[in-house]
């Protein structure tokens, strides 16, 4: 009798529990209704699943706003048997991500395959998407290995599928080797995972136990378990040594999904990794020069490569990769105000991101269909006095991604450094100060590069033969209305950064 | 007498997880390789389930290895249905022989 | 005096802007129009500006002071950053300055074929942010112009520029974007040491209303509460005022960067000398100091006319008057003990850009060298720290400032007629182009420092003060004396070379009919610009009353205001 009462107890804690899942709920009846959408309607359902797909994201940001709200006043716990823990840290992540994949929604229709293929585009695309943000929304709120593995496999396996989304010679390569380095480095995580178990007797982390044995006297089988568990996250960070895999898939891939991928995976196991950050104990310095290393290798490698780029899309790879360092650098020491620098960071690194490959597909369009290559940088030849705005909204991007005032790239700049430099004085170690000197330094070098394409637009004269001036669509006002709100954004946001900021400050490090 | 205990068992995860890695590295055959991370995936199942003998609830690592082998099935699956699609273009699943993307 | 004018200096060209990019692309044209009204105006006001400013008190004039972004951070405390605009007579005199020179340059720009719209809409933007520069007493408003000048430039010498200008323009951009980022790190460490102590006590509940301002011993108690972190962190105020980075009570206790206890050590150097080293390079890079000026030349050379005239006429002035301003206001005793540094590299820009000069044979890279050489008096006139020092580096400021825009102008003239600038493919020009040649003897002669222009006064002053002061060696104002005479040598060789003699041009480089006189607009120009460094070579004062009280607070702040 007593065992049938346990189970009884446990089953209604877990139906408790399923209320605190509104936004992952909402996700997945959205995921099922673009399920069955994509099999009942055969004819114009582009624009219907479009809708959908667009109207579940917005109906889930509302559900997270409300859940962010009552979360601020109210509770922070633990949920399904420990498995996902729920605070103001977590749903805010939770908000960002699926802020940024509404934005992915805006972006896919400007991408080729999209307006090109109208009436045979797969909704697959849209549910997979789907598929990974509830993912990212697990992992953000994950405080189990075994939840965080289960997230991260969600993420990934819906990613590898969309990389193939451009049903093409390249498209195929990309998403095969996608799915052999990601598979290997997340079966040496699930090792790294299986010793980290061993080690300390539990799965759960963040447990008093499992911090002590983890922190306080580590081992070189410890640190051997870490760093297999490590691989995993690196891979879905594009961090240093697992960087190898993003110049291809971000060349091979769609845009949209690309741009997707340069923030949502990211910024879910940012979040996760913020929380061991946060739980270091203060006056140790391994985790500093651990995450300090990987952050200093992944920007030397991302700012160093992308100079020789000559595509643009594996240019914005690396790209993303030496910001991968750069928001690495703020998870040396998990003090709120690291936080508030790494979220704002963060913010202003995907619209910059954002706008920057939502510009990509538009020129690529521009180029039109027959061009080759139509992401080789050497096609933006004085295309500044063909399409100005664009043009001009590209620089600002870059700009912004550079981190040139008066665009929000510049505050995020300015926070990641106060940031280093208080922690410098936290824990004074010159390696903080070395790492906020390169930080500078590759900032400028970082210059070089972004200044590439607009270069090329404003600079050289136009050589090739420009496609005639059509008449204007419906795609092109509304790519240009996109364009156009989020430049202002990256503006606006320089000169109100409280718009953000206020958001941030209501959240409780647990 | 030999007694099996924890030490075993790690030492062949150990060894598995190895000739995994072995496989990953230098099969020229993207199905080989799939065999590879199948086996490393499986040398940490092993650990999981020994390690679960002295853990104090005795679940956690068990039922991680149950979900874990439902993944590595759905990742196979995902893996096999791309190297399929990768072969219709390029004729081949040599992952040397599949670079048209410039590296 | 009105407040609002500095304001309406910095915004009246941004709002131009708007109407420049509005305007429907058949009326392109007209986009100068716009660009030289506001210039216009903005020439009135600094003019205004000039006339009204009181020349006997020390205190900052026509001051703005609006809360802009105030981020709150946690732990780390809030980051205010005020709209903070004021002048004293430090820079007074740079604003009428810019007033001048960009008028010129809207002038200049007249004859810009291309992209028009493009180009004016740029050139408003630069004017906007380079007054900004002058006129920020909130470090970060300083640093957001000082910053957003580049990319407006680097687009106006890449794009209106020469063949190469691509190369030149991100030179320019790398070159002072390194620089500018020296400074971003100085200015993270200083406000992260700074509280503004009015608005922590507004925070943390101890004043109640914001106007009231804090009684000393409530200073003081806030001040012990602030150090023993018994007001949570969250209601430190940072502040970005430079003002209040150069009191020293403003300064956390644990900071690094206090100026009374040095912990931390960084390869030999404490913090403060580090920081001041680092806004010392930020700084003379825009100056430009050899062995950091590489870019000038290029971007001269590439450069279009109006745009060579604006930097070197105001842009290159940046660099001085950030040094005075921000390196050693904020950081004096390590100013004071790198002195000699500062004069060295002053000494070594005057003597090394002349001889480059004299090497030279582009008319416009002699003259973007003799600019090197002389912004090199204004380090040693900074470096002496006596009152004939400053004052005489901030009247060389203003000098060159007038001289180097008359002279581009002038390199203009001969390029725009024949598209040649070498020294060598002319002679006997004065035959052909004599009112051409009278304004080059002006320019060179007032350059080379003939007693009467306003080029000898400064460089007088300067050296005055280098003989006087103990904080640097002679032996550097004896150097630089050398400097000026070979600053003779390359003015009056190319002067005899280009314009005496029997008329002759290299055949296949022109066409005698082409080499007409100046024309009605360069006639304005460059009369202009010769009247006024004629009447400021006579009467100096006009200069020095209006600088007299912001140079002696300045040697105040130093505290060597009563040195021989």
């Amino acid at each position: 009798m007593k065992p049938h009462n346990e189970v009884v107890v446990f089953l209604q804690s877990l139906y408790k529990d399923s209320a605190l899942l509104m936004p992952e709920w909402v996700l997945c009846i959205t995921f099922l209704g673009l399920f069955v959408a994509d099999l009942w309607f055969k004819k114009q359902r582009i624009w219907l699943l479009w809708s959908l797909f667009a109207g579940g994201l917005v109906a889930t940001m509302i559900v997270t706003i409300l859940q962010f709200n009552s979360c601020s006043c109210q509770f922070e716990q633990f949920f399904f048997a420990k498995m996902l823990y729920l605070d103001t840290f977590g749903v805010f992540f939770k908000l960002f991500l699926v802020g940024a994949t509404l934005l992915t929604a805006f972006l896919i229709p400007l991408s080729p395959t999209f307006r090109a293929k109208e009436n045979f585009f797969r909704g697959e695309y849209f549910y997979l998407i789907v598929a990974v943000l509830i993912g990212a929304y697990l992992v953000a709120m994950a405080q189990h290995l075994l939840m965080f593995y289960l997230a991260l496999e969600l993420i990934s396996i819906a990613s590898y599928l969309l990389v193939g989304f451009n049903f093409d010679k390249k498209s195929a390569e990309g998403s095969l080797k996608y799915i052999l380095f990601g598979a290997f480095s997340s079966a040496m995580m699930l090792y790294g995972m299986s010793l980290l178990y061993g080690l300390t007797g539990t799965l759960q982390v963040g447990e008093p136990q499992w911090i002590t044995t983890i922190f306080k006297t580590p081992t070189l089988l410890h640190y051997l378990a870490l760093s297999f568990f490590a691989a995993g996250i690196l891979f879905k960070l594009a961090a240093f040594p697992f960087h190898f895999w993003t110049p291809d898939i971000y060349e091979s891939a769609p845009s949209p999904v690309v741009a997707f991928f340069s923030v949502v995976p990211k910024a879910a196991v940012l979040a996760f990794v913020f929380r061991w950050a946060s739980w270091f104990p203060s006056g140790q310095l391994e985790w500093v020069y651990a995450v300090g290393f990987i952050a200093v290798a992944t920007m030397l490698v991302g700012n160093l490569a992308a100079f020789w780029q000559d595509n643009i899309k594996r240019l914005l790879a690396y790209s993303s990769i030496g910001q991968a360092g750069f928001l690495l650098a703020m998870v040396l020491v998990g003090k709120d105000f690291n936080l508030s620098s790494l979220l704002f960071y963060l913010i202003s690194y995907s619209i910059a991101n954002f706008l920057a490959f939502a510009l990509v597909d538009i020129f690529a369009h521009f180029f039109g269909q027959q061009n080759e290559m139509p992401y080789a940088i050497e096609n933006y030849k004085g295309i500044g006095t063909v399409k100005g705005l664009e043009s001009v909204a590209f620089l600002l991007a870059m700009l912004s991604l550079a981190g040139i005032p008066p665009l929000v790239g510049f505050s995020a700049k300015l926070l990641l450094y106060s940031t280093l430099w208080e922690n410098y004085h936290l824990l004074a170690s010159q390696w903080i100060l070395w790492i906020l000197f390169l930080s500078v330094f590759l900032s400028l070098v970082a210059l070089f590069y972004y200044l590439k394409v607009p270069y090329q637009t404003f600079f050289l004269p136009n050589t090739s033969a420009i496609p005639l001036e059509r008449p204007s669509t419906f795609y092109d006002v509304y790519a240009k209305v996109l364009v156009l709100i989020l430049s202002l954004a990256l503006l606006v946001l320089f000169f109100a950064p409280n718009i953000i900021m206020a958001a941030i400050q209501q959240i409780k490090l647990g | 007498m030999l007694t099996i205990n924890l030490s075993h068992y790690l030492i062949i995860a150990a060894a598995l997880f190895c000739t995994g890695i072995f496989l990953c590295l230098t099969k020229r055959n993207t199905i080989a390789i799939l065999i590879g991370i199948e086996l490393m995936l499986n040398a940490a199942n092993l650990n999981l389930v020994a390690f679960s003998q002295y853990d104090p609830t005795k679940l956690q690592g068990t039922t991680s290895a149950l979900f874990v082998m439902v993944v590595a099935a759905a990742e196979t699956a995902v893996a096999l249905a791309i190297i399929i699609n990768t072969y219709q273009y390029y004729q081949t699943i040599d992952p040397q022989k599949i670079n048209s993307l410039k590296n | 005096m009105d407040s609002y004018i500095l304001s309406l200096l910095i915004f009246l060209p941004l709002t131009a802007v708007f109407f420049v990019i509005l305007l429907p692309q058949k009326w392109a044209s007209s986009s100068k129009y716009i660009t030289l009204v506001t210039m216009s105006i903005e020439l009135l006001l600094s003019g205004v500006l000039y006339v009204g400013f009181d020349t006997q008190i020390t205190t900052l004039q026509a001051v703005t002071r609006l809360p802009w972004i105030d981020l709150e951070m946690g732990s780390l405390g809030a980051l205010q950053i005020n709209y903070y605009v004021g002048i004293d007579g430090i820079n007074i005199g740079l604003v009428l300055l810019s007033g001048i020179i960009l008028w010129v340059g809207s002038v200049a720009s007249w004859n810009i074929a291309h992209h028009q719209k493009g180009y004016f809409a740029l050139y408003l933007l630069m004017s906007s942010s380079v007054i900004g520069c002058f006129v920020a007493f909130d470090f970060f408003l300083f640093y957001l112009f000082f910053e957003f000048m580049l990319l407006p430039m680097y687009f106006l010498i890449g794009i209106w520029g020469g063949e190469k200008s691509g190369y030149a323009s991100i030179k320019f951009l790398i070159y002072t974007l390194a620089g500018s980022l020296a400074i971003l790190i100085v200015i993270i460490m200083l406000y992260l040491s700074v509280v503004d102590l009015p608005q922590t006590a507004l925070r943390a509940g101890i004043l109640q209303q914001s106007n009231t301002t804090l009684s000393e011993n409530q200073k003081i108690t806030l001040l012990r509460q602030i150090n023993t972190q018994t007001i949570d962190p969250k209601h430190i105020v940072h502040s970005f005022d430079i003002r209040q980075m150069m009191q020293k009570e403003n300064y956390l206790l644990y900071a690094s960067l206090h100026p009374n206890q040095n912990p931390l050590i960084f390869s030999g150097f404490s913090l403060r000398e580090v920081a001041f080293l680092l806004l010392l390079i930020g700084f003379l890079v825009k100056l430009p100091a050899v062995p950091l000026h590489t870019w000038l030349p290029d971007a001269h050379v590439e450069a279009p006319t109006p745009i060579s005239v604006v930097l070197a006429g105001i842009l290159l002035k940046i660099g001085g008057y950030g040094i005075i301003r921000f390196a050693y206001c904020i950081f004096p005793t390590e100013a004071l003990s790198f002195g000699n540094l500062v004069a060295g590299l002053g000494v070594l820009s005057i003597l090394y850009g002349a001889m480059n000069a004299l090497a030279m044979t582009d008319l416009k890279k002699m003259i973007a060298y003799s600019s090197v050489s002389h912004m090199g008096f204004v380090l040693v006139g900074i470096a002496s720290a006596t009152q004939e020092g400053v004052n005489g580096a901030l009247f060389q400021m203003f000098s060159h400032g007038l001289l180097s825009s008359m002279l581009f102008l002038l390199a203009g003239v001969i390029y725009d007629r024949t598209h040649d600038r070498t020294i060598a493919h002319y002679s006997g020009l004065f035959s052909q182009m004599p009112y051409y040649t009278t304004f080059v003897m002006i320019a060179f002669f007032a350059s080379l420092g003939l007693p009467g222009f306003s080029g000898f006064i400064g460089e007088f002053f300067v050296l005055l003060g280098g003989f006087r002061s103990i904080h640097i060696q002679t032996y550097w104002s004896v150097w630089a004396v050398i400097g000026i005479v070979l600053g003779a040598v390359y003015f009056l060789w190319t002067l005899q070379k280009m314009f005496f003699g029997k008329f002759w041009t290299k055949e296949s480089t022109t066409n005698a009919p082409l080499l007409e006189d100046i024309n009605t607009r360069e006639w304005v120009l460059l009369l202009f610009l010769s009247v006024l460094t004629l009447a400021l070579g006579i009467f100096p004062t006009w200069f020095f009353s209006s600088s007299a009280q912001g140079v002696i607070q300045f040697l105040e702040i130093l505290g060597t205001s009563s040195a021989p």
